[in-house]
């Protein structure tokens, strides 16, 4: 195992060996005494300053990739145009965590569980690297497994600058420190109660987010109603096949995560 | 790397490999309070610092993340030895239980604290919520708020007995101080740099055999001094069973056996100067396996043919308890009063139950620990353990040494509640400094906790019947336990659970059946509550159908059925421990009172639907429930007091306290007996060497087996100063009297008990007073509880939320008002998190699959009941000095009928196993819409 550190950006340019980028570590660290790390080579990024901002743009909003979860779920402004992730960051771990952990390692890590993703999914992210910016939609590959190339990091996380409705809602077994057994992100743009614009997606039912496309449509330009909603919730149920495992059974997942997309779609009513 | 940081405001520099966690970096600076209570995993919390302010877990801080930083840890925050605002409170709250968690959770305040003077609940709960504790039940960390806002513990805390001037009082826990400051404490503290570290190989396999074993390449390596396998390992059969000798348990184990009975099992040990070494070595031992056919159910392992996990001898069992290992029965019993058929038969309603519990584990923060060396010839351990004189005499049988060549030393125990009952790891530490000759010091991982003590999976069916009026005519209880591979407390645990809830009853009908099998599931044994919260969590649910057969208010069929002060419970006699037990009649039963004040506050709750299309409907329940005080009969305490030469005391109890305050109890029972403050007696316990004998603690047994120990003793001192005294005086013994304050003499002279012990221990006087007090018995007062609670159901998701927790409780009088507080608020909540979700989960393998704080949650303080209240009736009973019974396991036995019976209230369902998953709430929620 080694380690190496760089204080900016541009000396990423210096590292030719294949590392793995090291921010709060929180996903990290656990495996690191499990010994499952001994031929890494870890590159410690988090003394980059400007990667630490949130800035709030005319249109834009860009978060660091080193800003803490404590920091997101703090942040006045976000929770006026990311609801979801606001809440999101607020489901991570715990004080401890949040107070370490980052937007950016989140998503860099990948985890079907990752709790910032489906909100990131459904405020319509982009997610900025040292190379080029791509849309969230198209950054993850599988479990733990992204585009990102070899030294390639994740810089911002771009968030168009819209006055959404969005939330985000996860079943665990108990309230703190929870691995999710499933969880809902959600956006909703409404004029006169009927929807413009509906984002769903689940989280920790299949190897990365998915999106709930055919209750999306189904919803998008109808009238908020009780039944339209449960209609919604009930195609959205049928858009995922999560598996059995000993935290919970697929069939549960399924039939609850149901019932959250009709709680957070009654909520925007 | 070279790194600078400060540590409390101390400037330290060091040279250290960048990966090192921060844990380790201050563990090595003689940190204490980061306490590791899980793998590293950052999920326990109990090693978090303050980081420039912010609270965070120093094993996810590496070396480069600290440099050029601040670091606090509570070792910063008392000057000049005096405490800080914060650590008093927690010390008034009554907040520190077994302290291990403490340091974190006084961190966690402090981080709140410093940016808002007066938090909200919210706010509370968001600060603790990263920091589990197993003892407590978060409850009063609400408290050290108040108090720190100018309240005192007064003003929230009932004291109790007007006439007493210590039990009943607040007072601070006696080693409380310690824990808040991170003094030097648990085992983990005094481990001496020069002992080895023991990494134990474990089988991969649930059953096989090990066909050969090489160790020559382990051996090689340098650092490795001393490996253990089953080819050097002592041949001695014996239970680790920490319990009075002769033992129920049967003599099924060897330090190291040449067969694997679990995954888990011990195949080689190895003794090496770092832990690194250790593990590396352990990889370089080759082992052939014989793969043998496991079983992991009853079914399969009670099945003809069946794979025999123990083809043993029972003959050296030392008590016959029905063992037929050919069959993969562990053991047997049953036995009852009057006639069940016949009471069946006179019966109006009848109900047939049948219930399961799964295995869990105990999850104390700190996990088993030792340290051991030789001395003198001798061999000492310091450990983490509530049997320390079972331990020296197991030790003494496996090593076939005099136990005078033995000297265990019970440290502070960072959370036992029963894991730590046994000889658990003492047998492999000690055998091996014992043949090594060489210091050993051997800490647990949580992975492995999983798999050495677990509550046994239980399966019961339970039989009821009762006439028209509500007369319950029979009752049957047939248990089937899955204790897995070896079988400490294999009888004790299922039977127990029958003698602690059919002895609730006055009917005159009731039988029992126990049978335990051997499968190659992980080992079982002891947990808080000992069967009762399986067993009775099965009885009340019968119960509870009995009731709505009958058209019954559940309350009223209870109410009608309940034993009363003066009844004689007959059924005792046939369940006792392995041997006939002893009938007794109630000295006091305080349950009808605890069931009639709770009622009061139950009725006035309404249960309301709300949610969208009303998805969460709330329903009541209700349990009642009993446990001992100790085994009468079988175990004893001794306690010896001496007055030193300032007139204080030192009290030597044998009593293991395992963090609830079994140490303060026994300091105000002298205290109270002697007329002194609780300032005025210093106790020293659980060692083998300096304290006279005591079972440890287990059975509900501190506060009056020891507690009625210490009281002896400071009887025998209260005559022992009245005799001196009148010599002195030269008057009459019935002419002189103590006087609070400590004073001696008659109404016209007296002395200071300075003054006597100064001319006692002259060369004129008479000697130093030093007084013993042994303690047996053949009862003991049963304590009583009624719990109470109301949950919300969400019909759509199965997530059930209980809302409301009321525990009234007997246990005499709470010697100590707001300890006995929080034993029963970590006791519900503990088993809120078994009712709910706790549970290990096994692969086809029988490899376990949550063994880690990751996918095995514990309650965390956002899992507190809303309403959570508890309250005690105040019972007199004259067998018990100053009335102290028991709390602690009784608390563990109501939650989850309480839970289930609400459950039912609410939605008509009946969950009949553990744990009450949402998705196992859904699915009967469905079976009955169809």
């Amino acid at each position: 195992m080694r380690f190496l550190k760089i204080e900016k950006l541009s000396d990423l340019k210096t590292v030719r060996e294949k590392v793995t980028f090291l921010a709060g570590g929180t996903d990290i660290y656990p495996l690191l005494s499990d010994g499952f790390l001994e031929n890494e080579i870890f590159c410690d990024i988090s003394g980059i300053e400007n990667l630490k901002k949130i800035s709030i743009g005319k249109k834009e909003i860009k978060i660091g990739a080193l800003v803490t979860f404590s920091r997101i779920r703090q942040n006045s402004v976000l929770s006026h145009y990311a609801g979801a992730l606001v809440k999101a960051a607020g489901e991570v771990g715990s004080p401890q965590i949040r107070n370490r952990a980052t937007i950016g390692g989140n998503v860099a890590t990948a985890s079907p569980s990752g709790d910032s993703i489906p909100a990131l999914f459904v405020l319509k992210a982009r997610i900025k690297t040292n190379k080029r910016t791509i849309p969230v939609e198209d950054f993850f590959m599988g479990v733990k497994k992204t585009v990102l190339a070899k030294n390639e990091i994740i810089t911002e996380i771009i968030l168009p600058k819209n006055k959404m409705f969005s939330d985000f809602v996860k079943v665990g077994p108990r309230k703190a420190l929870a691995i999710s057994k499933v969880s809902v992100a959600l956006a909703v743009k409404k004029k006169n109660n009927i929807a413009e614009e509906v984002l769903i997606a689940f989280g920790a039912v299949a190897p990365t987010v998915v999106r709930a496309r055919k209750a999306e449509q189904f919803l998008t330009g109808k009238i908020f109603s009780k039944d339209n909603i449960s209609k919604a919730a009930e195609i959205a149920k049928g858009e995922i096949s999560p598996i059995d495992d000993f935290r919970s059974t697929g069939k549960y997942r399924r039939s609850v995560a149901g019932v959250l997309v009709a709680r957070i779609l009654e909520k925007a009513i | 790397m070279k790194i600078k940081f400060f540590l409390n405001k101390r400037k330290v520099e060091l040279d250290v490999e960048p990966d090192k966690k921060v844990l380790y970096i201050l563990k090595d600076l003689s940190v204490n309070s980061v306490r590791k209570g899980c793998d590293e995993e950052g999920k326990c919390g109990n090693c978090a610092i303050l980081l420039d302010g912010k609270l965070v877990n120093s094993c996810m801080l590496i070396a480069p993340q600290i440099d050029g930083k601040n670091v606090t840890t509570v070792e910063g925050l008392s000057e000049n030895g005096q405490l800080d605002g914060i650590q008093k409170a927690f010390i008034e709250a009554g907040v520190v239980q077994c302290g291990y968690c403490t340091p974190a959770q006084i961190l966690a305040a402090k981080s709140l604290i410093d940016k808002v003077k007066k938090p909200t609940k919210e706010q509370i709960a968001d600060a603790f919520e990263g920091v589990l504790c197993r003892c407590t039940g978060y409850k009063q960390i609400y408290n050290v708020f108040e108090i720190l806002k100018g309240k005192s513990a007064k003003s929230f805390e009932k004291e109790y007995k007007k006439d007493y001037r210590v039990v009943g009082k607040l007072t601070p826990k006696i080693d409380a101080e310690q824990f808040v400051k991170a003094d030097d404490a648990f085992v983990e503290d005094y481990v001496p740099k020069d002992a080895l570290h023991l990494y134990i190989l474990r089988s991969p396999h649930a059953h096989a055999e090990v066909v050969s074993i090489d160790t020559s390449e382990a051996e090689k390596m340098e650092g490795v001094e001393y490996i253990l396998t089953h080819k050097n390992s002592p041949k001695v059969f014996y239970t680790q069973a920490g319990q009075s000798y002769p033992e129920p348990s049967p003599y099924d184990q060897q330090v190291i056996s040449k067969k694997v009975r679990h995954i888990g099992d011990r195949v080689a040990a190895v003794a090496a100067t770092s832990l690194e070494i250790a593990k590396a070595a352990a990889k370089k031992i080759k082992v052939k396996y014989k793969v043998l056919k496991p079983v992991f159910t009853i079914e399969d392992a009670s099945r003809e043919g069946a794979p025999i996990i123990h083809n043993r001898d029972t003959s050296i069992d030392p008590l016959q308890v029905g063992a037929d290992p050919k069959r993969n029965i562990v053991c047997r019993n049953s036995g009852g009063i009057g006639d069940v058929g016949k009471g069946l038969k006179e019966a109006d309603a009848t109900v047939d139950g049948f219930y399961s519990t799964p295995f869990i584990q105990h999850t104390p923060l700190e996990p088993h620990t030792a340290y051991g060396y030789m001395k003198n010839g001798r061999l000492v351990i310091h450990t983490s353990v509530q049997t320390p004189f079972h331990v020296r005499r197991i030790l003494a049988h496996i090593l076939n040494l005099p136990e005078n060549k033995i000297r265990i030393i019970k440290e502070k125990v960072g959370g036992g509640f029963g894991a730590k009952q046994d000889c658990g790891i003492e047998d492999i530490v000690g055998t091996i400094v014992y043949q090594s000759g060489k210091p050993v010091y051997y800490r647990m991982t949580r992975k492995e906790e999983f798999t050495v003590r677990t509550r046994p999976a239980m399966f019961m069916k339970i039989k009821a019947g009762a006439k028209k009026n509500g007369k319950i005519t029979a009752l049957s209880v047939e248990t089937k336990a899955d204790v897995g591979a070896y079988g400490p407390h294999a009888l004790t645990v299922p039977m127990n659970g029958c003698s602690k809830t059919l002895p609730l009853f006055t009917c005159e009908n009731m039988s029992y059946k126990v049978t335990s099998y051997y499968t190659n599931n992980v080992v079982s044994g002891a947990y808080q509550g000992y069967g009762v919260p399986q067993t009775n969590f099965a009885v009340q649910m019968t119960l509870g159908k009995l009731a709505k057969k009958l058209g019954m208010k559940y309350e009223d069929l209870i109410l009608k059925n309940i034993v009363k002060k003066g009844y004689r419970l007959e059924i005792l006699k046939q369940l006792g421990e392995g041997r006939e037990g002893l009938a007794q009649k109630l000295s006091s039963c305080g349950l009808e009172e605890c069931i009639k004040k709770g009622l009061k506050i139950y009725r006035t709750w309404r249960n309301k639907t709300s949610g969208a299309n009303g998805e969460v409907v709330q329903g009541k329940g209700m349990a009642i429930m009993m446990q001992g005080s100790g085994i009468p009969g079988l175990d004893s305490a001794n306690a010896v007091m001496k007055m030193i030469s300032d007139g204080t005391f030192m009290l030597y109890i044998g009593g293991a306290d395992l963090g609830t305050g079994e140490d303060t109890v026994a300091a105000k029972i002298a205290a109270e007996e002697l007329g002194v403050s609780q300032d005025n007696i210093a106790v020293t316990s659980a060692d083998t060497d300096t304290t006279p004998f005591d079972k440890g603690s287990y059975a509900s047994s501190g506060t009056f087996f020891t507690g009625s120990a210490a009281y002896k003793a400071a009887k025998s001192m209260k005559e022992r100063i009245i005799k001196a005294t009148a010599k002195i005086l030269g008057v009459k013994p019935s002419r002189v009297k103590i006087f609070p304050g400590g004073k001696v003499g008659t109404a016209s002279r007296k002395l200071s008990f300075k003054e006597l012990a100064m001319i006692t221990q002259s060369g004129s006087g008479c000697g130093q007073l030093i007084t013993s007090g042994a303690f047996t018995t053949q009862v003991s007062p049963i304590p009583y509880a009624a719990h109470f609670c109301q949950v919300s159901v969400n019909r759509r998701t199965g997530m059930v939320k209980v809302d409301k927790y009321y525990a009234v409780t007997d246990c005499g009088i709470p010697i100590n008002p707001a300890l006995a507080r929080g034993q029963v608020y970590g006791a519900v909540l503990k088993t809120i998190g078994h009712t709910f979700y706790e549970a290990l989960e096994f692969g086809k393998t029988g490899k376990c699959l949550n063994d880690n704080f990751t996918n095995y949650p514990i309650p965390g303080i956002k899992d507190v009941p809303e309403f959570f209240e508890v309250d005690f009736v105040e019972v007199k009973d004259p067998i018990t000095p100053y009335v102290g019974k028991s709390i602690g396991e009784l608390s563990c036995d109501g939650a989850s009928a309480c839970i289930g019976l609400a459950i039912n209230d609410a939605t008509g369902i009946w969950l009949d196993s553990w744990p009450f998953r949402p998705d196992r709430v859904l699915k009967e929620l469905e079976k009955q819409k169809s």
